[in-house]
């Protein structure tokens, strides 16, 4: 069960942040169809270039609100074949990249990692 | 221009590993096949992705022939990784999925008649070991290697030489 703070910042604090920070990206649910326009906080440039089994990779970490229609909710997040939609860079165009795992579920938030 | 040695059998090794489609008889349709550039802008890690990595091209001494200009022997080693990425809610095993993807691999690459020349580039080739991928909670896939050896002319990389 989720804690009060847990339950009072879902409610208030995800949602301003996101207000605030929120950028626009596209879920891709199984990796197919159309996608859902969603707003995330990405964090861009956190990383250097890892190497994701052994190739390297460009990771950016995104938060979305947890929740089925305004972002991805917990219980339906799927890394193995979720893909977003995502500028690499500000301004560019959005690419599609694979939703590699999931580093938070706390607070009404749902954070994760692509490559 | 002509095309460096070394570029020509990677290409040949890249267009046989696109041919692994359902339709070809294996046992899954290959998501890309891809060369990752320094800033991996253009490549994501999708299930039944394969990319295609060359290593170090090394001297071959015992492959060396005399003649004017003579022929220096190279070996080019390539690692050819091949990603597993099954929905979380999947009940195969990832290493199921990881041993399709590498018998495929293997298949796609030395089903070829005289597959070990890469069509007429190189004089041998053989197949190195399969390795799983580190164990880890972003990635499942195996590593699949080759070592190919192909002669060029002393002077002229360009060059061929049988």
């Amino acid at each position: 069960m989720a804690t009060r703070f847990a339950q009072q910042f879902r409610r208030t604090g995800s949602v301003s942040l996101m207000a605030q920070f929120g950028d626009d990206v596209i879920y891709y649910a199984g990796g197919v169809g159309d996608g859902r326009a969603i707003k995330g906080m990405i964090e861009r440039s956190q990383s250097p270039l890892a190497e994701v089994g052994e190739v390297m990779a460009n990771p950016i970490v995104i938060r979305v609100l947890d929740d089925a229609t305004t972002g991805i909710s917990s219980t339906e997040i799927d890394t193995g074949l979720d893909t977003i939609g995502v500028a690499l860079r500000v301004g560019e165009d959005a690419q599609v990249r694979q939703i590699t795992r999931v580093l938070s579920t706390e607070n009404g938030l749902v954070r994760f990692e692509l490559a | 221009m002509p095309t460096p040695i070394p570029e020509s059998i990677a290409t040949t090794l890249i267009s046989r590993l696109e041919v692994i489609t359902i339709a070809n008889g294996y046992a899954f349709n290959v998501a890309s096949v891809d060369r990752v550039n320094r800033d991996a802008a253009e490549w994501t890690p999708k299930n039944n992705t394969i990319a295609v990595i060359q290593g170090d091209a090394a001297r071959e001494t015992l492959l060396d022939c005399p003649g004017n200009p003579p022929a220096i022997g190279w070996k080019l080693p390539f690692a050819v990784v091949g990603f597993v990425r099954q929905s979380d809610r999947a009940t195969t095993a990832d290493q199921s999925k990881e041993n399709e993807m590498s018998s495929a691999i293997i298949k796609a690459v030395a089903s070829v008649s005289s597959w070990h020349t890469f069509g007429g580039y190189s004089v041998n080739a053989e197949i190195g070991p399969v390795t799983r991928l580190p164990a880890s909670d972003a990635m499942a896939g195996v590593r699949v290697d080759f070592d190919v050896h192909y002669r060029a002319s002393e002077d002229d990389p360009y060059e061929v030489r049988a």
